[in-house]
């Protein structure tokens, strides 16, 4: 039977048990928010702010060490089969499309499987 | 200088600013980890990480959001990411130890560790969270799923299924069937 809200008792009763049991957990969780939590002075988090920086800083030289030193030795492969072996330069040319054009190929087909 | 006068500058590199903005928000950020982890060495342990993550991806938070809600979003991730490295069963154990030492600091203030927070202890982080972040602090559906990278309807779902799993911890439903039967 509802009432003159059109809420049955036992919906009544459900809403009120979910509120309190939101209630008995925010007042859990207060009790954890009441316990000091050690805060380091300006200070400390200056240091750890730096030492920060330093690892990001050192770690981007190192990327982009790899990063040139691998550009560095693509490129003299590149050259080097131009000038030298020319054959195997448009063999490897040729290979390079035919494998891009193929990966396209496959990418567009999953696209439209998907659908 | 306000938040956004802070943020502006750490994203230019001042370490000052950062400094302040993380003194400020830190324990913001311990205790809504503590809440989730329930392992306050845990807790400080991502809060340390989730600053020096934030040093880094500082050029990607965008200010439509407030600064703290950033935080807890990406502290929350790492927590995610932290408890997807370890093993199930060693981190049931650990966790259980871990929210024993907690009950501890709470037991040593004179207070009571409700039966609400052992029912929360019990929960997966995959409901706590939610259900944290939705009824403790307050933030939208939407909000939630933002922050965990789900739908909000999924976020939702883990709402309501959070709050039902507590009630069962708590008994709420066989004392209400029994409180309707005797009327």
């Amino acid at each position: 039977m509802k009432n003159q809200k059109g809420v049955s008792p036992a919906h009544e009763q459900l809403d009120k048990d979910f509120l309190e049991t939101i209630s008995a957990i925010n007042n859990g969780l207060e009790k954890l928010d009441s316990i000091d939590a050690y805060t380091p002075d300006v200070k400390w988090f200056e240091q750890m702010v730096l030492n920060q920086q330093e690892i990001q800083k050192k770690k981007y030289r190192r990327e982009f060490g790899w990063f040139f030193l691998s550009a560095l030795l693509i490129l003299s492969a590149v050259l080097f089969t131009l000038l030298e072996l020319p054959q195997i330069f448009f063999i490897l040319q040729a290979a390079a499309v035919a494998v891009t054009v193929f990966f396209s190929y496959k990418g567009v087909q999953k696209q439209v499987d998907g659908r | 200088m306000d938040e956004k006068e802070l943020i502006s500058s750490a994203k230019k590199g001042d370490h000052r600013s950062f400094a302040v903005l993380f003194r400020d928000h830190y324990p913001l950020l311990v205790k809504y980890l503590m809440k989730v982890t329930l392992n306050p060495d845990t807790a400080e342990e991502l809060a340390q990480a989730t600053m020096a993550k934030c040093v880094e991806k500082i050029h990607l938070f965008n200010g439509n959001s407030k600064f703290s809600s950033w935080l807890i979003s990406v502290a929350t991730n790492l927590y995610i990411d932290h408890h997807r490295k370890k093993k199930r069963e060693r981190e049931w154990n650990e966790g259980e130890a871990a929210s024993r030492k907690l009950q501890w600091h709470v037991e040593s203030r004179n207070e009571e560790w409700t039966d609400a927070l052992a029912a929360l202890s019990k929960l997966t982080e995959e409901m706590r969270i939610p259900l944290i972040l939705k009824h403790y602090y307050g933030y939208s559906y939407d909000e939630i799923g933002e922050i965990l990278n789900i739908a909000t309807g999924t976020a939702k779902s883990r709402v309501h299924h959070g709050l039902l799993a507590v009630r069962k911890e708590l008994k709420v439903d066989e004392k209400s069937k029994r409180g309707l039967a005797s009327t």
